[in-house]
Parts: structure tokens; C-alpha cells; sequence
């Protein structure tokens, strides 16, 4: 599963520090996600998309399917 | 601040650290309990009750420890409960492995068994062994 959770942390000029302590994770989860070799689990995916205003689908891409 | 301290960085290990500070305090305190225990009671092994008192009486800040790992794990993220479960996994497999390969060394072949108390070395060592591949495969 892709992610464009580091664009939307660079666009708020967040360090992944910062967004570990907006989510309450740990800064390797965050590093995890961003690299793809973690997928969250759905209560962690829907509250990084409460966090950045977007719905999941814009955040999250299925790598099987994109255009689902 | 707390919430920083425990997730946004200081730490990406499984123990946070007042878990850790916690459970090696009673785990002091257990080595301390059991050695002046068994100080008190002297050899050789009998199984009256002061002996066995000795025996028993250190697993009370023993389970203190254990549940301050119970805590640590509860207060990890996702990924962290992930990597502790996977570690515990191959802890219990390996073990089991172990246990089997030294059974079978003294049913066909002869070979003294090691005692059960030996068992947490395998267990703690392997645990410590799939924490450390773990936070090497997600970082």
C-alpha cells in the first residue's frame, strides 16, 4: 500500500518527530509508514486522515488496485 | 510533554522508560529477596515449609515485574505491539523446538536433561533476539 503521508508532513513543515507526537506513535512507526514497509491498521489510517482533513482514499492507494 | 517523551522520539524502544525503570526495580528486588532467602534457609534442599518459602516468596516482586511488561506493551503503539508479538512468537516456537531437540537428546540418546529452570534462558533470549530483528526489518 502506498502513502503520500510525507507530502502531506512536508507540507506542514512537520518533522516526523512531530507527527509521531500528533498521532501518538512511536517516530519508527511514522518512518515505517512513510517508506511502506508498515501498513497502519484501519483505526490508525482513518485517524492520520482526521489529522490532515482528507478522506483515506486520498492518503492511502492500493498498490493491487490504484484505482480503487 | 509525557505523550512527547514516549512517542515523539526519545524513544523507539519496546520498553518505555518509566515501564523499564519500574520492572528492573522489581526485578532488583526479586534477586535480593531470593538470594537472602535462600541465605536464610541454607543447604541442602529440603521440602519443609521454609525452604519452600524461599522458593515461592520471590515470585511476589516477580509478578510485579511482569505485570509492568504487561503495562509497557499495552502502552505501545501498533507497530511496537506488532514486533513484541512476533518476538514472543518466535520465543515460544524456538523454545518449543529446544524443549523437543533436548527431549528426544535424552529419550534416543541418553543425554542428561538441563532443568526447567534453564528454560527462561532460551525463552529471554530468544525474545530478545525477535525484538531486535523486528526493530531492525521496520526502521
Amino acid at each position: 500500500m502506498k502513502n503520500s503521508l510525507r507530502v502531506l508532513r512536508a507540507e506542514r513543515e512537520w518533522s516526523q518527530a512531530d507527527l509521531a507526537e500528533h498521532l501518538s506513535v512511536s517516530r519508527q512507526t511514522i518512518n515505517a509508514l512513510e517508506v511502506g514497509k508498515y501498513d497502519p491498521s484501519l483505526a490508525l489510517a482513518f485517524k492520520i486522515a482526521r489529522m490532515f482533513e482528507r478522506s483515506i482514499h486520498d492518503i492511502f492507494t492500493d498498490e493491487e488496485n490504484p484505482r480503487a | 510533554m509525557t505523550r512527547m517523551l514516549y512517542y515523539g522520539g526519545m524513544t523507539n524502544t519496546a520498553f518505555h522508560p518509566p515501564y523499564r525503570r519500574r520492572f528492573w526495580m522489581w526485578m532488583g528486588t526479586y534477586v535480593v529477596v531470593l538470594f537472602a532467602g535462600t541465605a536464610l534457609v541454607g543447604k541442602p534442599p529440603r521440602p519443609d515449609a521454609a525452604h519452600l518459602a524461599a522458593a515461592i516468596v520471590p515470585l511476589v516482586p516477580l509478578f510485579f515485574a511482569l505485570n509492568e511488561t504487561f503495562r509497557a506493551v499495552r502502552a505501545m503503539d501498533e507497530l511496537q505491539r506488532r514486533i513484541n508479538v512476533e518476538a514472543l512468537l518466535l520465543s515460544l516456537l524456538g523454545t518449543i523446538a529446544i524443549v523437543l531437540g533436548v527431549g528426544l537428546m535424552q529419550f534416543i540418546a541418553g543425554i542428561p536433561l538441563f532443568g526447567v529452570f534453564w528454560l527462561w534462558l532460551p525463552i529471554c533470549g530468544l525474545y530478545a533476539i525477535g525484538v531486535f530483528l523486528g526493530q531492525r526489518r521496520y526502521s
